[in-house]
């Protein structure tokens, strides 16, 4: 087994945080056992690789604190919301109920965008520019998260239509042989 | 002027005050960023969680018990936050280090020399950055969690537990075996000997 039961005290130890009690009696034993002593020179040589190759980390972007008040939806957002809605429902009428979930959650990101354009717009606070940066995380997340969502729906889109169009074509053939049995002189034309 | 903690402003936040999210806001971005950016390693993500990290401060205020630490609680929902986006982001694969993208010179005491940069050190440095960064990506993910928290970050093994949900006997032993993952993979590189 070894001391494999003093490996929490070592790595406390490393970190000074051992307490006093705790201290004597692990230096007691160190005084006596090698293995130990490497064991904890080995997680001690360990923590300096870390430090010396501790990863570096870019400049942190600022968080801005934008205060959202209330006001009367701008005409932007009030358009923004409609094309929403629009378009949820275009993309409800030809999903078809597979898709109901994925529309579901694409919904709830296409309000909630809406919703934060209308907070930012009622804000005279924010500038132009901070309203753009705002605005493209939002979609950057939007698109992020649900570009598999969305290639899914495409998808769907592309069934339905080739559905709705091999439908048509059957009807187009169904229409012209209707027309023919009621007029055959039309297919000399 | 005094410096009110964060337990304070967070209680000014509760009331309604704006300002004392933007003062707690200023004061934790910088090490949340690091944290969370050393656990995803893509600056996107890792501003999109710090984001939302805040997000969440501003909402769940009220829900913040008296007699807890900020910091603890912050980091919570952090973690929680990059192990919601590692469970989705399953079309993404943390596999190349990113470049680091301060130059050499930047940082440290000889900061603002150009003069003092090694370009042979730098490129060595930027490979052991590289391996150790590889070597925590083999690490499971509750003892690279542990790793960044502690060498890092700097928090103590009790606030450790508190923000990883276990005990800290355990933290302690996904330490352990944590820095000798890290190790192996650095001996397995030829970066230090056995």
């Amino acid at each position: 087994m070894g001391c494999k039961h003093w490996k929490n005290d070592w790595v406390a130890r490393l970190y000074d945080e051992l307490e006093p009690d705790e201290e004597r009696r692990l230096v007691a034993h160190l005084e006596d056992c090698a293995e130990c002593r490497a064991t904890l020179e080995g997680l001690s040589s360990s923590r300096e690789l870390l430090q010396e190759g501790a990863p570096r980390v870019p400049a942190t972007p600022r968080v801005v604190v934008l205060q959202s008040r209330w006001s009367w939806p701008s005409l932007g957002a009030f358009a923004a919301g409609a094309a929403c809605a629009a378009l949820v429902f275009g993309l409800g009428w030809f999903a078809g109920p597979a898709q109901n979930e994925t529309l579901e959650l694409l919904k709830n990101d296409l309000f909630a965008m809406t919703e934060r354009v209308r907070q930012l717009e009622g804000n005279r606070d924010v500038t132009p520019a901070a309203m753009r940066k705002e605005l493209d995380n939002l979609e950057r997340r939007l698109t992020r998260e649900r570009v598999q969502d969305l290639e899914q729906l495409v998808r769907s889109f592309t069934m339905a239509e080739r559905r709705t169009g091999n439908w048509m074509d059957q009807t187009d053939n169904r229409l012209v042989l209707l027309a023919l049995r009621q007029d055959p002189s039309l297919q000399e034309r | 002027m005094t410096r009110h903690s964060d337990e304070e402003l967070l209680r000014a936040v509760q009331a309604g005050d704006p300002d004392s999210l933007g003062i707690l806001v200023a004061r934790w971005e910088q090490p949340l960023f690091r944290f969370v950016y050393r656990l995803m390693r893509r600056q996107e993500d890792a501003r999109d969680v710090c984001q939302e990290t805040f997000l969440r401060v501003l909402k769940k205020a009220n829900r913040f018990k008296t007699g807890s630490r900020f910091s603890t609680w912050m980091y919570q929902i952090a973690l929680n936050l990059c192990r919601d986006h590692a469970r989705k982001a399953r079309r993404w694969r943390l596999v190349i280090a990113e470049t680091p993208e301060v130059p050499e010179h930047a940082e440290g005491p000889l900061a603002g020399d150009p003069r003092a940069w090694d370009p042979a050190r730098a490129a060595e440095r930027r490979e052991m950055s590289a391996a150790v960064l590889r070597g925590l990506d083999r690490l499971p993910p509750e003892q690279r969690e542990v790793l960044v928290l502690k060498e890092f970050e700097g928090l103590k093994f009790r606030e450790i537990a508190e923000i990883v949900g276990c005990p800290e006997s355990t933290v302690k032993s996904r330490m352990y075996y944590g820095l000798n993952g890290v190790k192996a993979a650095l001996i397995g590189e030829g970066f230090t000997e056995a």
